[in-house]
Formats: structure tokens, C-alpha cells, sequence
């Protein structure tokens, strides 16, 4: 069993042993929660340092035969069962990890069904991870789909008052998003072919380790003329071959070179978009986001953590990995509106971010604006742009994280969220506000702070990109205003001026150890790869370069 | 400027050792100051535009929390805001500026910069984003709002970084890009520079608050520099920049002794309103001295460090033809003659005359520490012509214009002098620009920002409400026709199948006649249909 695999099943392991483990026990779920997901950061930053940079194929691949289904006249469908990081998920990898160890330290407030709660946690942990790990279009889906179950149990039962309606808002909302993903899967299962074991099935070689890449264009050259006998196509789900338009069937529904409509709309622009809308829900972008507030205020706020923190990039990872890396040609024909999606995201969250009374949903929707520069990093289409967007990812995660804790701090206190009931804090909590200053300033691009670097990398892509003009920067800076503006505006309400809280009887404690923790870990982040912003951008350069040739 | 910097950062760190010794939270001051000193040296020794950038927030970032040192002042906290989201305004400006420059230029390296002279429109769009970024640092209108205000914060902070350096890193930014302002973009920074001084100048006259007359002037005599640049005379501005800063540090170190000892003697009196003053010569005779020189400087008394690069700036406009430069000669005249009114009016009202404080205030009043009064000597020498030797000022011929506008600056002090009755005006008003961004910008912000989460609410969430109910109708319909119209069709079929079984169980009466008349009925119709025999 390789590396990636004991990174992805350790916590899904895990799961199953806390949930068969007996009641008596359940205290110690949440210390073996924190090793597991110990070990896996452990595992994670392994892999990282072993990634080589220097190259921009998959590492650590793993590759088994899951289902092989003979389809008869039609070929054959082969489904893999296909684990590899390459530059653009090692970042996500990583975070994902760090995320679930700081969500496992924040889930030791959970004092209800404590074994079904870290039973779940850990499920959700693992589908995330086969998010960022899987390489199959139908590995990447199930785990897509996985990850829905234990994130509506866990809202829906640890959530606040509103759980239920906001469970089944998340709910629903996702699963739109995965029916559109669906039906494309659908189209390129009909339409891609996988090179290398056609090649097998026709017979041009015997052996999987003598093909090289002569035969491979040999059986592209035999898919363009139309001359595999169907019976001998093996349908395929694997990315490495989905990116290449080499691959696909002529007289397929998908063939770039045959240009199908539907409803006068090319077949393979309005899969892309289906794609888009799919993981745009999961980004999530206006105006598909307004389950985000609804799900983050009424989640606990390790489940905030770890929904803004790694959830949210598997939307932003769909599109580079799977929307545009199958259909390079429409991406580029949408990018100019898909620059103005980011565009609107940027702004039309910061404003509703500026307006909000709770604390907690003011941070969800500027987590909507702030995840509104991935989308314009990736729309640009240059380098600066898509590695912009990637580190933006990852600096969001782990700032987000932070932002989340922040609330969760204020509401495990007091049992409240509104910004107009606190006042001072400052004064009594001053290790607290440090920290606060440290999130907040970083968030809003504060140079030093990952933010500032994401953010500037994703605007300076979006001004160099040929898809659209100038002025989309000049607008997306101004919403980099006004998030500095909501951002200090809340900073000076809740904690500068004299210390006043709505419920005077509560005596407010400045962070406990175990806070602590996570706040140290997280600001050490921010700031290193804040500094050293070629900690990530070396290891997703590469990747992205190669990504970019596509276009 | 490096040696400006940190010399400057020496001295106010002297001073603050005294001033804040009773804070509390001394050890965040100087953490604070600390970080102010690397970020402001970062973007001098900054070779190329992107690093200045980062250093550049660092500064803003830095002041925003040295102004909002005391946090629980609302006063310093708004002011804290203020000047951040001012600058964050300016930031995004150059920040677009340096991105347009790297895509012209194909570096940001500042030595590569230049336009040649040349007038493109590109290049002046360019350059007037960069100055976007001065406008907001140094204050220049109309971002300028912040720095009066700025003044809530600590009074050494107001020396060095709202008079001697962050401020200046404005003007030290255009000064080094300035090979890429077109002539057209310097007539536009000319104009700014020139509104922001003559409107400052008058502002300051109108200040009761000790530090916001310096704020005034401080804003003035960046718009000075600025149109120094303008004039093509990057050098000159930034001689300016340097003997401002010393005499200027010195002016607000000599206001922090003020209050300091102000304050000291009587903790319930408002230490910064010069209203409230008078007659502190006797008492704070050192102070009093410092901020004679100092003031000298700044009006541009022969022998002071400001007459020797103010006077340049003059001279350059004085020889430059056209309407445009005789218009920005005069105002720098008239600005002049304003500098010598509003310092001249401050010292009167803070030294001259007699005390309209309580005697028993008076007589606590006392000169400050030898941290404070060696601050402040060091400033003041600073601000003579010394400091030309220091920093290799040339100095201007003396000519008939110099002679001018001494004798201007001399007029100013000499009006001050008569109407030394009539100095405390009484005059309420809301800055008509910070009145603009508050109502109209501020309020529309977050009346837009209210708008955008109702219709997030209405439409967004209404449209998922509405597909909800439609799904609920629809289902609701289908269980209908479901009940209806599938299950009818069923039940009918199992109804019609039970009456034709009960009718035909009729038929199976157990009467044997029955059968046989039956039998019989049947085989006649077969032979009748079979073959009609």
C-alpha cells in the first residue's frame, strides 16, 4: 500500500474504529481523533518534502483496476482506482491536513454524541482528502458525493438553531452542483478514450510497460481516422487522458473536432459550463453562494473550519483540474465572463460582508469575496494568475481557519455572535486580539501575511491576462477596500474602546492552552509562507506551466 | 534619507522614553515604533517598486496601529481607521500603477523607469496612478483628511511619522520614480500640490488644537515638495523634504513638551488647546526657543534651513514661463505669507502674552526632563543652516527674490503681531471633503452594502425559496395524479376485473338447465358463424 493511500484511508480507518468502538471509551474519540489526524499532517508534510519540484507529472501515482466493465459493440468503460499529487493538489493536500488537525484540537468543545461526532469528522476528513488525491473522474465524484453525508449530519446534528433548514439548504445545493457534474461525466464517459489500453486491447503491444509515447500517438492517430473497431475502445475516466483532446472519439459528443449543438450552444461549451456551475456552487460564487452563510452559521465551528478551510478549494481545485483541464477551448471562450463572476463574487461579497450583524456570517461571505480572487487568478490564464489563485486557496484556508476560531472563541464564551453586543475585548483579552490583528490584517492583504501575496499574485494575473481588460483589476482592488473596510470597521466594534459585553456576567478569559495552539500554529503559516511565498509557488510552478500549455 | 530616518527614529524614541514613561503599555509603544522604523527603512532601501509596495503597507499598517495606540480612545481609533482605508485607497492606485509598469517596461526595477520627457498618455496614466499612492501617504488632496486627524495618537508619533517620515514617504516615492512622469502628469501633480498647500495653509490658521495647526502645515509644506516635483526639481524637493523633516520633528517634539508639561501640571485641563494657553515663555523657556528656530525654518528666515530649500523651489517656478508657472509662483508666495500667519499666531497664543491658565496650574508648570529638552535642542540646531553642510544643500544665491520673500515672511509675523488681540477665532466647521466622504461616500457604502444583502436575501435566497415551493407544488401535484389518475387507473382495472368476476359467477349457478340452454345457445352461434349452413 503506497503513501497516498495510508494518507487517504487512515482517516476513513479511523472512522469505522470509533464508530464500532464501545461507549465507554468514547472519551478518548477525540485524542484519537488528534493522533489520526497527527499522523496524517505527518504523512502529508512527507509527501511534501519528497515532492519534486522539478518535475510536473504525478508523483506518488498508485493505480489499481476497480470496475472493468465490458460493454459489448461498445467497447469497454474502465474505471481506476488512481491516486497522485502533482503541483496544483500538494498545496491542497497539505492544507487539507493542517486543517483537520486544527479542526480535530477545536472539536474538544463537542460534548454531545462525542463518538458519532468524531466517527463523522473523520469520515468528512478522508472524502476531502480523495477530493485532492483522486485522479479518476469517478474516484474524484464519489468522494465529491461522499463528503455531503457526514457534512449534513454534522451541521445537522451539532449545529446551532437553525440546523436543520441550513443542513438540508448545504444539502441540496451541493447535490445540484453534483447532478450537473454528472451529466457530464456522463458525456465523457461516452466520449474520451484511454490511449493505453486501447493500445493493449488492438493488440499494438502486449506489455503495459512497453508503451511509449509513439504508440500512444499511433492510437491517437486511429481515433482521429475513426478506425478502432468500437468493440475494442476502452472508455476512460482518467484525467491524465481526459486533458488531452487527442483522446477523445470523433463522432463522440464531446469531439472537439465535430461540432455538436444542443439548443444552439456548442456540446463541449455547455458541458464546461455545467462543470463551472457545478463546482462554482462548491466555491462557492455569487450568486450560488447563499447556502455558505446559512451552512457556517449554524455549523459548529470546527465543521466552519473545516468547510471554509478545505471544502471551499475543492471548488476552486475542480476548475483547474477538471473544467478547464478537459475543456481548455471553453474556458478560454467564457474566460472574460468568468472574470467578471470573480469580479462580482469580490465585490458583491465584501458589501455583504460590510452590512452584516453577525459576526460569524460576516466572515462567511468574506470568505465568498476573498474566494472571488481564485476565480479571477484562474480566469487570467497566466502563470501569475493560476499559481495566484492556487496559494490564494491555500492562504484563504488557513486564514479563514483563523477568522472561524476568532468567532468560535467569542461564541464558546458567551453564546453570542453579534457584533453590536461586544466592545472592548481588547482590554481583557489582549493574547486574543493579537491574533485578531494578525487574521484580520492578513486577510485584508497586509504584505508579510499570505494574503497579501494571493491576492496581489491573483490581480497581477487578472491585469496581464489578454481575456479581459484593465479595468477588471482596477475593480477588483476596490474590493480589496472595502474588505479593509469591513475588516477594521469589526475590529474597532468588537475590541477596541472600552470592554463592554451585552451579558456582563460573563468573565471574559483570555485564550486557553489548547487555543492557543491552534492560533500559534496558524499565524506561523500565515506569515512563513507569507515570507517565503516560494514554499508553495516552487512546488506548483511546474504543474501550472504545464497546465497552462493546454491553452 | 536612511540617516534622516533613523536619526529622526533615535530622537523620538529619546523623547518617548520620557513622555510615555507612565503608559502602561510601553513595551507594544516601542514594539510599535520598531516595526515603523524597518518598514519605513524597507521601502528607502527598496531597489524596485513591488518590494517598496510591501514596505509601503507596512507603513500604513504600522501607523494604523501607532495611531490607534490608545485603543480605547474613540477618537484615535476612528482616526486609526481613517487614515488606514485613506491609504489602503492610495495603495490600490499605485499598486495598479506598478502593475501597468511592469507590463510597459517589463520591470519594475526603478532605475528603468523613464518616459524620456516624452508625453504618452499611457505613461502619464501611469504616473498619475503612482502619485495615487503619494496623495494618500503624503496627504496631498483631497486624501488628506486623515492627517488632522491622525493627531490623536501620541505626540512623538506625530513627529515622526506624521510630519518627519511616513509622510515623506510620499514625496520620497515620486522623487524616485520621477523620470517617468510625463509634462503632462506633472502639471497635474503641480495643481494637487498647489490646492493642497494653499488649502491646508488657510486651514491652519482656523486650528485651535496645537497639533492640528502642525498637521495643517505639515499637509502645506508636503504640497510644497509636491509642487517642487512638479517643477521638474526632484532635487530640490527633496532638500525640502530634508530640512522639513528636522524642523518639523522639532516643531512637534517642542508641542510634545507642551502638553507634556501642560498636562503634568494639571491632568484635568485640555493640554492641546492653545486657547486655553499663554505666557509658557517664562515657564518652558528651552521649548520656547526650540520652537522659535524651528518655526524660523519654516517660514523661511535667512540663516534656517528652511529658507535655503524653500527658496530653490521659488526660484525654479520664478524662471519657468507661461501662465501656469506665474499662477504656482504666486501661490507659493501667498503660501508663504500663510506660513508666517498660522506659526506666528501659534506662538503667540501658546508663549506670548500672558497665562490665562489658573495660577495654580501655572506654577506646576515646569521644563520637562533632560530626555525631552536635549530632543528638542538637537531639532533645533537641525533646523539652522548647519544642516545644509550635513546633507550637501547647496545654497541659493542670494538675490533679489530671496530678499522677497523674507520680507513677506517678516509681514506675515508683523500682521500676527497686530492683531494679537483677535487670534482666537471661533470657528466651527465641518470639513466640506470629510463631510463628502462621510455623507455621501461612507453612507452610500453601507446603504449599497444594506441593498446587496437585502437583495442576497430577497432574490438569491428568494429564488431558492421559490424553487423549493415550486418542487413542494409540483410534488404535490404528482402525488395527486399519482393518487388519481395511476392509482385510479389501477384500482379501476382491479374493480372492473371484480365486476366481471361477479358477473360471471353468476353464471355459475349450479342449474343444470341453465348449463345446458347455455350449451345449446352457443353451439348455434358457432354454427351460424362457422359457415352459415
Amino acid at each position: 500500500m503506497s503513501i497516498l493511500s495510508i494518507l487517504l484511508f487512515l482517516p476513513l480507518i479511523g472512522s469505522a474504529i470509533i464508530a464500532l468502538s464501545p461507549k465507554k471509551v468514547e472519551k478518548y474519540a477525540s485524542w484519537f481523533t488528534l493522533i489520526i489526524s497527527l499522523i496524517g499532517l505527518i504523512i502529508a508534510l512527507y509527501i511534501a518534502m519528497d515532492f519534486d519540484k522539478a518535475t510536473a507529472s504525478y508523483q506518488f501515482l498508485e493505480q489499481l483496476d476497480w470496475i472493468t466493465v465490458s460493454l459489448g459493440s461498445i467497447g469497454t468503460l474502465s474505471i481506476d482506482y488512481i491516486l497522485g499529487v502533482d503541483g496544483i493538489s500538494m498545496p491542497l493536500v497539505v492544507l487539507a491536513a493542517i486543517i483537520q488537525v486544527i479542526g480535530a484540537i477545536s472539536s474538544f468543545e463537542i460534548q454531545t454524541k462525542v463518538k458519532g461526532y468524531f466517527s463523522t469528522y473523520l469520515l468528512l476528513s478522508g472524502s476531502v482528502m480523495g477530493c485532492f488525491l483522486a485522479l479518476d473522474f469517478f474516484l474524484f465524484f464519489l468522494f465529491f458525493e461522499f463528503m455531503l453525508l457526514p457534512m449534513y449530519f454534522l451541521i445537522g446534528i451539532w449545529g446551532g438553531k437553525n440546523k436543520e433548514f441550513a443542513s438540508i439548504k448545504f444539502f441540496i445545493y451541493t447535490l445540484i452542483g453534483s447532478i450537473f457534474i454528472l451529466v457530464v461525466m456522463i458525456g465523457i464517459y461516452l466520449s474520451a478514450v484511454d490511449p493505453v489500453s486501447t493500445a493493449q486491447s488492438i493488440g499494438l503491444v502486449q506489455n503495459i510497460n512497453l508503451i511509449s509515447p509513439e504508440i500512444i500517438g499511433t492510437v491517437q492517430d486511429l481515433i482521429a481516422k475513426g478506425e478502432i473497431p468500437t468493440e475494442n475502445i476502452v472508455h476512460t475516466f482518467d484525467f491524465r487522458f481526459l486533458s488531452d483532446t487527442a483522446n477523445y472519439l470523433p463522432n463522440s459528443i464531446l469531439s472537439l473536432v465535430q461540432e455538436n449543438n444542443i439548443g444552439g450552444i456548442n456540446v463541449r461549451n455547455l458541458a464546461f459550463l455545467l462543470l463551472f456551475v457545478g463546482f462554482a456552487i462548491k466555491l462557492p460564487l455569487v450568486p450560488f453562494h447563499t447556502w455558505l452563510p446559512d451552512a457556517h452559521v449554524e455549523a459548529p465551528t470546527a465543521i466552519s473550519v473545516v468547510l471554509a478551510g478545505t471544502l471551499l478549494k475543492i471548488g476552486g481545485y475542480g476548475f483547474i483540474r477538471i473544467a478547464y483541464s478537459i475543456f481548455p477551448d471553453s474556458a478560454v471562450h467564457y474566460a472574460y465572463w468568468i472574470g467578471i463572476a470573480g469580479i462580482f463574487s469580490i465585490i458583491w461579497g465584501a458589501y455583504n460582508s460590510l452590512s452584516q450583524t453577525d459576526f460569524k456570517r460576516q466572515i462567511a461571505f468574506s470568505s465568498v469575496s476573498h474566494m472571488g480572487f481564485v476565480v479571477i487568478g484562474i480566469a487570467s490564464l497566466t502563470a501569475e494568475g493560476v499559481n495566484g489563485a492556487i496559494f490564494q486557496m491555500f492562504s484563504h484556508g488557513i486564514l479563514s481557519a483563523m477568522l472561524f476560531l476568532i468567532v468560535g472563541v467569542l461564541y464558546y464564551r458567551t453564546g453570542n455572535r453579534q457584533i453590536s453586543d461586544f466592545q472592548g475585548i481588547a482590554n481583557k483579552m489582549p493574547a486574543f486580539t493579537v491574533f485578531v490583528v494578525i487574521a484580520f490584517f492578513a486577510s485584508l492583504g497586509l504584505p508579510a501575511f499570505s494574503g497579501f501575496i494571493g491576492e496581489f499574485f491573483s490581480l497581477m494575473g487578472a491585469f496581464n491576462s489578454s481575456h479581459f481588460p484593465k479595468y477588471f483589476t482596477a475593480l477588483a482592488a476596490f474590493g480589496i477596500v472595502i474588505g479593509a473596510s469591513y475588516f477594521l470597521w469589526t475590529f474597532k466594534r468588537i475590541f477596541l474602546g472600552n470592554f463592554w459585553i451585552k451579558n456582563e456576567a460573563i468573565l471574559m478569559t483570555d485564550l486557553k492552552y489548547y487555543e492557543w495552539i491552534m492560533f500559534v500554529i496558524l499565524a506561523i503559516v500565515t506569515l512563513s509562507i507569507g515570507i517565503m511565498p516560494n514554499l508553495i509557488f516552487d512546488i506548483s510552478a511546474d504543474s501550472v506551466k504545464e497546465f497552462l500549455k493546454l491553452f | 534619507m536612511l540617516i534622516l530616518v533613523n536619526f529622526i527614529g533615535l530622537l523620538v524614541g529619546l523623547f518617548s522614553i520620557e513622555y510615555m514613561r507612565n503608559d502602561p503599555a510601553k513595551h507594544r509603544y516601542f514594539g510599535f515604533i520598531g516595526l515603523f522604523l524597518f518598514s519605513m527603512v524597507g521601502i528607502i532601501l527598496s531597489g524596485n517598486l513591488f518590494q517598496m509596495y510591501f514596505f509601503w503597507e507596512l507603513v500604513g499598517f504600522s501607523s494604523y496601529l501607532l495611531i490607534g495606540f490608545w485603543y480605547t480612545k474613540p477618537e484615535a481609533i476612528a482616526a486609526s481607521k481613517k487614515a488606514f482605508l485613506m491609504n489602503k485607497i492610495g495603495d490600490m492606485s499605485l499598486l495598479i500603477g506598478i502593475f501597468l509598469c511592469f507590463q510597459h517596461f517589463g520591470s519594475t526595477q526603478i532605475t528603468s523607469l523613464t518616459s524620456f520627457g516624452q508625453n504618452s498618455d499611457d505613461l502619464t496614466i501611469i504616473g498619475l496612478l503612482l502619485f495615487g499612492g503619494c496623495i494618500a501617504k503624503s496627504a496631498q488632496f483631497p486624501l488628506h483628511t486623515w492627517l488632522p486627524d491622525a493627531m490623536e495618537g501620541p505626540t512623538p508619533i506625530s513627529a515622526l511619522i506624521h510630519a518627519a517620515t511616513m509622510v515623506a514617504a510620499g514625496i520620497y516615492l515620486i522623487i524616485k520614480v520621477f523620470p517617468i512622469f510625463t509634462p503632462s502628469a506633472l502639471i497635474w501633480i503641480s495643481t494637487i500640490g498647489c490646492i493642497s498647500m494653499l488649502m491646508a495653509g488657510v486651514k491652519a490658521i482656523l486650528q485651535s488644537d496645537i497639533k492640528k495647526v502642525l498637521a495643517y502645515s505639515t499637509i502645506s509644506q508636503l504640497g510644497l515638495m509636491v509642487l517642487a516635483v512638479g517643477a521638474a526639481s526632484p532635487n530640490s524637493a527633496f532638500y525640502h523634504l530634508l530640512t522639513h523633516a528636522f524642523f518639523k520633528a522639532g516643531l512637534f517634539l517642542s508641542a510634545g513638551s507642551v502638553i507634556y508639561s501642560v498636562h503634568n501640571a494639571s491632568p484635568t485641563i485640555d493640554a492641546q488647546n492653545m486657547y486655553l494657553m499663554g505666557g509658557l515663555r517664562k515657564k518652558l523657556p528651552i521649548t520656547f526657543i526650540s520652537y522659535i528656530i524651528c518655526t524660523a525654518a519654516m517660514i523661511g528666515l535667512p540663516l534656517f534651513s528652511g529658507f535655503i530649500s524653500k527658496d530653490q523651489i521659488i526660484e525654479i517656478w520664478y524662471h519657468k514661463a507661461g501662465l501656469f508657472s506665474q499662477v504656482m509662483f504666486i501661490s507659493l508666495l501667498i503660501s508663504s505669507v500663510l506660513s508666517a500667519l498660522y506659526m506666528g499666531r501659534q506662538i503667540w497664543l501658546i508663549f506670548g502674552a500672558s497665562s490665562k491658565m489658573e495660577a495654580s496650574v501655572t506654577d506646576n508648570l515646569m521644563e520637562d526632563s533632560l530626555w525631552i529638552k536635549s530632543t528638542i535642542i538637537i531639532l533645533a540646531i537641525c533646523s539652522t543652516f548647519l544642516i545644509a553642510f550635513v546633507f550637501h544643500i547647496p545654497f541659493p544665491a542670494i538675490n533679489s527674490l530671496s530678499v522677497i520673500t523674507t520680507i513677506l515672511a517678516l509681514v506675515g509675523l508683523i500682521a500676527i503681531y497686530f492683531l494679537r488681540g483677535k487670534l482666537m477665532i471661533t470657528y466651527h466647521y465641518q470639513s466640506i471633503i470629510d463631510a463628502f466622504y462621510e455623507n455621501q461616500i461612507a453612507k452610500n457604502m453601507v446603504r449599497l452594502a444594506n441593498q446587496i444583502s437585502a437583495f442576497d436575501r430577497i432574490i438569491f435566497d428568494g429564488f431558492t425559496i421559490l424553487a423549493t415551493n415550486i418542487t413542494i407544488i409540483f410534488s404535490n401535484l404528482i402525488k395527486w395524479l399519482d393518487y388519481t389518475l395511476i392509482d385510479g387507473f389501477v384500482n379501476s382495472i382491479v374493480k372492473i376485473t371484480a365486476r366481471t368476476g361477479k358477473y360471471f359467477t353468476r353464471i355459475q349457478s349450479g342449474q343444470f338447465q341453465w348449463y345446458i340452454s347455455a350449451m345449446i345457445v352457443i353451439l348455434l352461434l358457432l354454427f351460424v358463424f362457422s359457415g352459415g349452413i
